[in-house]
């Protein structure tokens, strides 16, 4: 029942390999690394519904691009703001809105649960690219990156290009670590219950609503972290960031990985965003292709990569 | 808002509310009988308004592009049917979200392909360009009481295969597809098929004749397929009366909210679900699971 | 005389024109086992169910310890102290018979809102999983998946879950159904020694079994109570034969142990 861990030497090469990359990536490797690690983060928030408790959100941008909008709306036209009031104010929304949405949305189920949640997302989706307040459908810039200091003493500069890397990739082990040791804990192992046979643990005495609500909030608010780090990387928020198209990219990267994995996620990440990128070279037409290979996803590969993995050094025995 | 103001915006809501009954029915059909969650739903929507554009040009005749378009309509969703959906019959409703996502994705940029990212518009047919008078500066376009009245027809003649064939009576019990299989005694297969070929017609239909009021564009197939989920939720899944009274409340919603509340207009819809769901987590016409 | 442990009045579940379960009312003490036996449909499982909070009752109520419970949600009924068995295996596949007893044995510590000390440190819950293995003959299984063991084992595990999860009284559906005669015999003679200190309400179909356990016998047909008692003069009234002999089911009277 512990989140089955890829090889511990795997993840260290992986690490090392991130953080070597800035030093040897050029400029836009760089820049694409960070969306990616922003990606893998938001695809590991999902994972945490839809591999772990059982839940299919497919509305789970919405707490990604709240996040930006609020980062958006605090930061003064012409100062920054502090980190750690940003950082408060857009995890406190997304846990907000994930806690209303999901009050409602964890009583039903299945088919029921994925409209639902995508409803929701939706209603936030126009509300915000309907009113002048939020800019529109043509979003809101952020003009400056939060200033990470103590009283007067800067403790890192953002606005480094370097500084910045790094804080991404702290944040998503942060993550990372967070959910790996929430997974292990009484609470993972009750979500797990929950997604193989609800019914069952909720006989055992286990309220699974209220379960089910709490992962449903901790999902939200690190898909709020992902949101407001990917709004301070391009500076800029837009109803993009919540529609329901970008619900279902971080759910086909989440099970292009591999879910109920938590390497899946991010391998799933980095796959599709180099696939993006090398489609975009080639064509413009690049978005039939990824349909086409988002079918051919759930036709011949519905373990994902981790599931390859995972078959992989039995060498065809099965 | 006066009485003839009110009249004609009831008549928009409920032009606009039977509309998408037509496409939420198949979205539900296909739901209750098939067990398929079909996010590219919409996307045949967007199909049947580019090929009434396309026809119309072609034949200068909505009624001859409409009897053109359907068939080919179909064809695409039986081949779709038979090549992809049909693979995900015992799939969870992950794998038919995530496939059909990847199939919305296909056919809106095939769309782009053949006809390019520009609005266009399909003319109301001449014999039903005409207004009605309601009061001395008022005036109804006879178009959108057309399609009002053919969308009746279209319910009215769904009512009566579900009240009075075999395969509506297994829609109205909820049946499950081993139940249905051993009850109809026919190939299952072909049921789904038949199925979701209707679907798509709906879905297709809708889009034709709503094709003139709505105009044509690029990802029109998304937001009807949202609004059609929305629908389906309130009604109950599976429930063809349900999406019936569920298109009409959110098409009475919608239109009463852009004149009532315009700069929340598109939440209005969505606030509607979430106090039918606070009442009935199942919507109005479904099964308690 | 102390009030009984769980009551039951008027106890009725409709489903549309189907009275399952027709007004019953019952009373259990706080040891004991009180089986319940009746032909097929006459409402056993349905009863299981009313107690257990899986379907809320349609008129009249549960009763526990004093306490109204009724149409509380199962996992409130549990935490109470009423555990359930299933009729239908009802396990974790993929998870290992001790990892599943574990979990049940979490419910009881607690709130398992926890979030940052890992679930196999805690030696009280992985203490009563193995306990409660061993209790039902499974303690040799333990690391073996749910869904590789056979079936009669999972009835065991069944019954290890709940016993894990500490309860006073135990809703046992057919727990013997589909084990062999080794293995059942190991269950009647855990049943036998839970008695003295749980209720436990039993429904099954193998009579040896009830007779062999069975302090209490209640007859349902048709989702009604034909009688309830000791078994010996329950199973010497007319009308019980009557029923069985009617449903072509025998109760195998005269073969129960003297």
């Amino acid at each position: 029942m512990t989140a089955s861990p890829a090889p511990v030497l795997l993840h260290l090469i992986a690490l090392a390999l991130l953080a070597a990359f800035p030093w040897v990536g050029g400029e836009f490797y760089v820049d694409l690394a960070l969306t990616l690690m922003i990606l893998a983060l938001f695809a590991l928030s999902l994972d945490l519904l839809v591999g772990y408790t059982g839940l299919v959100s497919f509305g789970h941008a919405a707490f990604f691009g709240l996040a930006g909008y609020v980062l958006a709306m605090i930061t003064p036209e012409t100062e920054p703001v502090s980190l750690w009031a940003a950082l408060a104010a857009c995890l406190a929304a997304s846990a907000a809105a994930a806690l209303v949405i999901g009050w409602f949305s964890v009583r039903t189920s299945g088919i029921y649960f994925i409209m639902i949640t995508l409803a929701f997302a939706q209603m936030l989706y126009y509300f915000l690219s309907e009113s002048p307040a939020f800019g529109g459908s043509d979003g809101l810039f952020v003009n400056f990156r939060p200033v990470a200091a103590v009283g007067d003493w800067l403790l890192f500069d953002l606005d480094d290009p370097m500084v910045f890397y790094y804080f991404v990739l702290a944040t998503l082990l942060a993550g990372y670590a967070l959910l790996t040791t929430i997974l292990r804990a009484p609470f993972g192992q009750v979500l797990q219950g929950i997604r193989i046979n609800e019914g069952r643990t909720r006989a055992l005495g286990f309220p699974t609503p209220r379960y089910k609500l709490v992962s449903f909030v901790i999902a939200g608010t690190l898909a709020g972290l992902a949101g407001f780090l990917e709004a301070v990387h391009t500076g800029y928020v837009s109803p993009g960031h919540l529609s329901w198209h970008e619900s279902g990219i971080v759910l086909m990267v989440v099970i292009l990985g591999g879910r109920g994995t938590l390497y899946g996620p991010v391998l799933g990440a980095f796959t599709f965003g180099l696939l993006r990128n090398g489609l975009q070279d080639v064509t413009e037409h690049w978005i039939l292709f990824m349909g086409l290979f988002i079918v051919a996803l759930v036709l011949f590969l519905p373990g994902g990569i981790a599931g390859l993995i995972r078959r992989a050094p039995k060498g065809g025995s099965q | 808002m006066d009485l003839a103001q009110f009249l004609v915006q009831a008549l928009n809501g409920v032009q606009y509310g039977l509309l998408l009954f037509l496409v939420a029915s198949g979205l539900t059909l296909i739901f209750g009988i098939m067990g398929i969650i079909n996010l590219a739903h919409g996307a045949f929507y967007m199909i049947g308004a580019y090929l009434a554009y396309w026809l119309v040009g072609l034949t200068d005749n909505l009624f001859l592009a409409i009897l053109l378009g359907i068939p080919i309509a179909v064809a695409v969703g039986l081949v779709i049917e038979r090549l992809l959906i049909a693979r995900l019959y015992d799939r969870d409703h992950l794998d038919q979200v995530l496939l059909t996502y990847g199939l919305i994705l296909i056919l809106n940029e095939t769309q782009k392909i053949l006809w390019g990212s520009d609005f266009h518009g399909v003319p109301v047919p001449e014999m039903l360009a005409g207004s009605v008078p309601l009061t001395e500066n008022q005036a109804y376009p006879v178009y959108r009481l057309f399609i009002s009245a053919v969308c009746l027809g279209v319910a009215a003649g769904m009512w009566l295969v579900i009240a009075r064939t075999r395969l509506g009576m297994m829609i109205r019990a909820g049946a499950s597809n081993r139940e249905m299989t051993s009850a109809l005694g026919i190939n299952i297969g072909r049921v789904f098929a038949i199925v979701f070929a209707l679907g798509v017609a709906l879905a297709a239909f809708s889009g034709m004749i709503g094709a003139p009021v709505s105009s044509v564009y690029p990802g029109m197939g998304d937001r009807v397929l949202i609004i059609s989920f929305v629908v389906v939720v309130i009604g109950g899944i599976g429930s063809v009366k349900g999406a019936f009274i569920g298109a009409l409340l959110i098409g009475l919603a919608d239109t009463f909210g852009r004149v009532l509340v315009p700069d929340f207009a598109s939440m209005v819809i969505y606030a509607l679900m979430a106090l039918v769901l606070l009442w009935r987590p199942q919507g109005l016409f479904g099964r308690a699971p | 005389m102390s009030a009984p442990l769980l009551k039951t009045y008027a106890l009725t579940k409709r489903f549309g024109a189907l009275v399952a379960v027709d007004a019953v009312d019952l009373a259990y003490d706080r040891s004991g086992v009180h089986a319940v036996i009746g032909p097929n449909g006459a409402g056993k499982t349905t009863l299981i169910n009313l107690l257990s909070g899986d379907l809320p009752p349609s008129s009249g109520g549960v009763i526990f310890r004093g306490q109204a419970v009724t149409g509380a949600p199962p996992d409130r009924i549990s935490r109470l102290g009423i555990g359930r068995s299933y009729q239908k295996t009802n396990l974790y596949p993929s998870l290992t018979a001790e990892q599943s007893c574990r979990l049940a044995a979490r419910s009881r510590r607690g709130s398992a809102m926890r979030f940052f000390r890992p679930a196999h440190r805690d030696r009280q819950t992985g203490e009563a999983a193995v306990r409660a293995l061993d209790m039902v003959g499974l303690a040799e299984r333990r690391t073996v998946p749910c869904g590789a063991l056979s079936h009669g084992e999972q009835r065991q595990l069944e019954l290890a879950m709940i016993l894990a999860t500490k309860p006073d009284v135990l809703l046992l559906d057919e727990p013997l159904a589909g084990m062999g005669r080794d293995e059942s015999d190991r269950i009647i003679a855990l049943l036998g020694q839970l008695a003295r200190d749980h209720t436990i309400i039993l429904v099954e179909h193998d009579m040896d079994a009830v007779f062999a356990v069975a302090d209490e016998l209640t007859v349902m047909v048709q989702g009604r109570i034909l009688d309830s008692g000791p078994p010996g003069r329950v199973r010497s009234n007319p009308a019980v034969q009557d029923a069985y002999l009617g449903a072509g089911d025998g109760l195998g009277a005269g073969d129960g142990p003297s």
